[in-house]
């Protein structure tokens, strides 16, 4: 069975999410019981059951819509919610596994001694440690998602303090010029301006599995690994996509700044060098010829005013699809390159 | 206002607002440890919380801001993060048995040698609590020194900023940039391999670090051989820790020459222009977020570095920075040719400063 990337991510989430919980509730018991059979089964089961819960509030409730609310706001929702399921969880398996063990009633297990000497006791430090692995977990999420794909785990792993080379597709998106826009928006407009658009096209990017590097001014840098950009056009794909999805947008723009964006683009694929630079505030970027070549596509995509330029290596190893309208820009020679380039733009048929 | 120590007191604040933090986290971790465990009738057990949480805090805390100020040697995040985590619980540990010994010793009147080769204190050490304690201390040494390297790698406020959500709707402030460039980096480029040429970037990144935090500098980002950094505006005796962010880290390449030209066979120099005015800060993006400023003065940056290179000078300030600030006597001002911009907008003056004294006042 073949998954699309939608689900391979939710899947991840899962595997990820109900691990951590499996784990935690086993560790968890077995230091504070021993190794005694029943107590470390249940509490792997309960650890397991909150992190599949979490997982499943984290795909399907805490996504979409709620992603402009502010960090601290959606922290506290998250671990209250969670916490209090947590709860629940736990308290119904201790108490069923005791209904089953013991053979009694529901109010028969709640009312003996042992559980009620249980609850008094020792139950509240299982509640505290869910807490401390919830806030924990929540806030990696939270801190991870604001740095970007796996920029987290990349500085932990310590991944790219050696200088790597890639082989990589650039795409650079530009909205024509920050000036013509701010002349029209003013400054603080503008960044809500640029900022609606990047929550626009994000989703269109990840679909097609690209990945944001960073943001400059009125551009947006995306990247991807050669595979997955060259697979089904994706990198090509993508432009029309976000296209598409700003078009829906048409009424909110107009009627909140008088403008639509204009997104150009430039794909060129090379060779990059990615490093982790600084040390305080470290970013972890690409440099080398590939990615000025393309900047520079981008400034001629700018000037010419095309929509989308794309250089020949990316044409050469892309099947395009058939209802895409090639057409060839013939050679260009870039600022401050010695060899000419070919170039080619692309549309959708009924696009004009 | 422009005595070197008011300049000291604004830098110790930062400092004392940081260890205080991490002082206070501790002690309250320290006072909750024998709230769990309900000994509410041991007032001692709250007195040993207090005391062990006071002082390990502070230890980590000292530690923790002598290394702010410094450059890190480039090693893996995760191998710094366990080094750190095994000295502060080890430290944590030897902390919790001589409070707890000295305490109870006293308390029972056995005196400390005596206390400590007792029954009582064994049975504490091998049979009681004192694991426990330990693991407690290995999770808060942990989450504190991941805490602090996590901040250090995405600037402590950037971080800030966005837990609290201050930027999450743009906002618009006064601030000052300065713009920190290699010189002939082009020609570096061109003559290094791309990956050599990463790393050298990377140590003059690193060199320009201690001398950019020394005067509680913002690094805004790094742009291909520039970076760019801000701090907000204050009174004109502050405002001058902008400038000599430039001469504590001209001082400081300087000294480090021979180590580039052995190993890369180029000496770093830089030029830096300063300028001040509006911009609007905020936070961009979904799943990547980004904090970033917007506005006219990062324009006038650019076109004043190119300025730069025409007239041939290393350090050029805008007439707006230059009057905000009060400027010590051992700096002087001296005028430069006027820049002009396309659009009919005034021509910027702009200045150079020459220092006539050897920095007085080291960083601290």
């Amino acid at each position: 069975m073949k998954l699309t990337i939608n689900q391979k991510y939710k899947l991840k989430w899962f595997i990820w999410l109900s691990m951590i919980g499996l784990a935690g509730g086993f560790l968890y018991t077995l230091i504070e019981d021993g190794w005694v059979m029943i107590p470390l089964f249940n509490g792997t089961l309960a650890g397991f059951m909150v992190g599949i819960t979490i997982a499943l509030l984290e795909l399907y409730v805490f996504a979409g819509n709620l992603r402009k609310i502010a960090f601290t706001q959606i922290f506290v929702l998250r671990v209250g919610v969670y916490f209090i399921l947590a709860f629940f969880i736990t308290f119904s398996i201790f108490l069923l596994s005791r209904m089953i063990q013991f053979d009694l009633s529901f109010s028969g297990v709640l009312y003996s001694d042992e559980f009620q000497y249980y609850l008094l006791n020792r139950y509240y430090l299982v509640l505290i440690v869910c807490f401390f692995v919830i806030v924990l977990c929540v806030f990696t999420l939270q801190m991870a998602r604001k740095l970007g794909h796996s920029n987290l785990w990349d500085f932990i792993t310590g991944k790219y303090l050696i200088p790597r080379k890639q082989m990589r597709i650039f795409m650079f998106i530009s909205l024509g010029g920050i000036d013509k826009i701010i002349s029209k928006t003013g400054n603080l407009e503008f960044h809500n301006f640029i900022n609606d658009f990047i929550f626009d096209i994000t989703n269109s990017v990840r679909i097609h599995r690209g990945k944001i590097v960073h943001y400059m001014e009125d551009e947006v840098v995306i990247v991807w690994k050669v595979a997955a950009g060259v697979n089904q056009a994706n990198c090509i794909r993508t432009y029309f996509d976000l296209c598409h999805e700003i078009a829906g947008h048409f009424e909110y723009y107009h009627s909140k700044y008088g403008l639509l964006p204009k997104p150009k683009c430039a794909i060129h694929a090379g060779d990059a060098v990615r490093a982790e630079i600084g040390e305080v505030k470290s970013e972890i970027s690409f440099f080398g010829d590939a990615v000025n070549t393309t900047s520079r596509i981008l400034n001629e995509a700018v000037k010419s005013g095309t929509d989308i330029l794309v250089s020949q290596p990316v044409v050469d190893m892309i099947q395009i699809p058939i209802h895409f309208q090639t057409k060839d820009q013939g050679l260009f020679t870039l600022k401050g390159k010695h060899n000419k380039i070919q170039l080619y733009s692309f549309h959708l048929p009924g696009d004009e | 206002m422009n005595k070197p120590r008011d300049f000291i007191l604004l830098i110790q604040k930062n400092r004392i607002r940081r260890i205080g933090f991490i002082v206070l986290s501790s002690v309250l971790l320290g006072l909750l440890y024998p709230t769990i465990n309900k000994e509410f009738d041991n007032p001692l057990a709250f007195f040993n919380g207090f005391t062990i949480g006071f002082l390990g805090g502070l230890a980590i805390a000292v530690n923790e801001d002598h290394r702010h100020y410094k450059s890190i040697k480039r090693e893996l995040f995760a191998v710094r993060l366990f080094k750190r985590v095994i000295i502060y619980t080890f430290y944590f540990a030897l902390i919790v048995a001589l409070v707890v010994a000295t305490t109870y010793g006293i308390s029972s009147g056995q005196g400390l040698l005596k206390y400590i080769s007792g029954p009582q204190f064994q049975q504490f050490i091998f049979h009681g609590d004192y694991l426990i304690i330990v693991v407690y201390a290995l999770f808060f040494c942990g989450l504190v020194s991941f805490t602090l390297m996590m901040s250090r790698k995405i600037e402590s406020r950037i971080m800030f900023n966005i837990i609290s959500g201050k930027y999450r709707k743009p906002v618009e402030e006064e601030r000052i940039f300065m713009a920190i460039d290699l010189n002939n980096s082009t020609k570096i480029a061109e003559e290094l391999e791309v990956e050599r040429y990463c790393e050298f970037i990377n140590q003059f990144y690193m060199d320009l670090t201690p001398a950019i935090l020394s005067t509680n500098g913002q690094i805004y980002r790094y742009v291909g051989d520039q970076v760019l950094i801000s701090w907000p505006v204050q009174k004109p005796g502050f405002n001058i820790r902008c400038l000599r962010t430039y001469f504590i880290a001209k001082n400081e390449l300087t000294k480090q020459q021979e180590v580039y030209l052995s190993k890369w066979g180029y000496k770093p120099s830089f030029k830096a222009v300063i300028h001040t005015g509006k911009v609007v800060a905020g936070e961009i993006g979904d799943i990547k977020s980004q904090f970033v400023f917007h506005g006219a003065v990062l324009h006038q940056l650019a076109r004043m570095e190119k300025h730069c290179n025409q007239i041939r000078v290393s350090l050029l300030l805008s007439n707006k920075y230059t009057s905000i600030i009060d400027l010590p006597s051992f700096y002087k001002l001296q005028e430069c040719q006027q820049l002009t911009f396309n659009d009919n907008t005034e021509p910027m003056v702009l200045y150079t400063v020459k220092q006539l004294l050897e920095e007085p006042l080291a960083a601290s």
